[in-house]
């Protein structure tokens, strides 16, 4: 039982963090739950079918079908989250004007609650089918009463929760006053994070072949399965041997993401 | 050569991976073929390989690897970390 409860918070504790912090990001978006829910249905009907052809897509791209959809999904999941930072910076350089006026600007376009329902559902998606997966094979094996399976996954699944909704009070809470700064510098470096790991199997398979030399070993310091390791790892992407194809990735999704933020709020300064 | 692949069968019995310690040589690529021999699921993960793969029970998968530096390389199942451990030595 505290098995299954610890496996299911694991997996569950990276989408709890990301969408404490992207629904603590856009919280002054009205109208944005149905887009919320539209995201979270779509990630778990994903996540589901996914489970279920997980063997074939191994077999896929020549042996690499798996990998190559990682990857895919991390890079779409990147250009989510820099999207919504980068939108953030525009909105946040504008928090001066008056509020109404923000708020009929924003409702003008439906593209960002779009973007925020892709966020949730690729998130869930991500890591969902893992949980799928493991809990169809647990519930097969039959090797634990349906009670204490179902327990175990309460405690885990409510563990991720108690966990996502502490980060997202805490941060509409304590930085109130800078929750456009923090969240924006949050989202960027999680979008890195990610940036990051894709380059990681994209050197492992082989399909990146140069700046595949690991640029340090912090193992000593901060383990990776470590559960500080962990929510480092989510937070800011934190690996304890990255390569330097990896180094280019974080610091390169970083560079572009600041970049456009720049000119994105230069732009609304502009138009006033 | 670096073009020639240089094939490990690993199992998972029991939750624990036979053989655990794997010893490489470096400059080949490498290909992982890790067998479930286990009623329940595990995922064969490793962060210093950058991977993460599910293994259905009863069924097998395959890694494929670009050549690895000389070194030691761990993975885990990470359905079953306590048992579930073992490193690649890459010379």
């Amino acid at each position: 039982m505290l098995k299954i409860a610890i496996v299911i918070f694991r997996e569950f504790l990276e989408i709890a963090i990301l969408l404490g912090i992207v629904l603590a990001a856009t919280k002054s978006l009205s109208g944005r739950i149905q887009y919320i829910i539209a995201g979270v249905l779509i990630g778990v009907v994903g996540a589901s079918v996914l489970a279920f052809f997980t063997t074939q897509l191994a077999m896929a791209f020549g042996g690499f079908g798996d990998e190559i959809f990682d990857v895919g999904v991390i890079l779409l999941t990147v250009f989510v989250l820099g999207w919504t930072a980068v939108w953030m910076r525009g909105y946040s350089s504008q928090i001066k004007e008056e509020v109404s006026l923000v708020a009929s600007r924003i409702a003008k376009g439906n593209a960002h609650k779009v973007i925020l329902t892709l966020i949730v559902a690729g998130t869930i998606f991500r890591e969902g089918s893992e949980v799928v997966l493991f809990i169809y094979s647990f519930s097969s094996s039959q090797s634990l009463s349906g009670e204490q399976y179902l327990l175990g996954f309460a405690i885990g699944s409510l563990g991720g929760l108690v966990v996502g909704s502490a980060l997202y009070m805490g941060l509409l809470k304590f930085a109130a006053r800078y929750i456009f700064k923090v969240c924006f510098v949050l989202l960027i470096l999680i979008a890195a994070g990610l940036a990051a790991e894709a380059a990681g199997i994209l050197t492992s398979i082989g399909f990146i072949t140069v700046l595949t030399q690991p640029a340090w070993d912090s193992s000593w310091f901060v383990a990776d399965q470590s559960i500080f390791g962990k929510l480092l790892k989510i937070l800011v992407g934190y690996e304890s041997k990255p390569n330097l194809m990896q180094l280019v990735f974080y610091c390169g999704t970083i560079g572009i993401l600041c970049i456009s933020s720049h000119f994105r709020s230069r732009k609304f300064t502009l138009k006033q | 050569m670096a073009d020639e692949i240089f094939e490990v069968e690993i199992k998972i019995k029991n939750h624990v991976f036979e053989p655990s310690e794997i010893e490489i040589p470096s400059g080949h690529k490498l290909k992982l073929i890790v067998h479930n021999m286990d009623e329940t699921i595990e995922e064969f993960e490793s962060f210093d390989l950058k991977r993460e793969k599910i293994v259905p029970p009863g069924g097998k998968i395959k890694i494929i690897l670009a050549p690895l530096m000389p070194g030691k390389y761990e993975f885990f199942g990470e359905f079953h970390q306590e048992t579930a451990k073992g490193f690649l030595n890459v010379k």
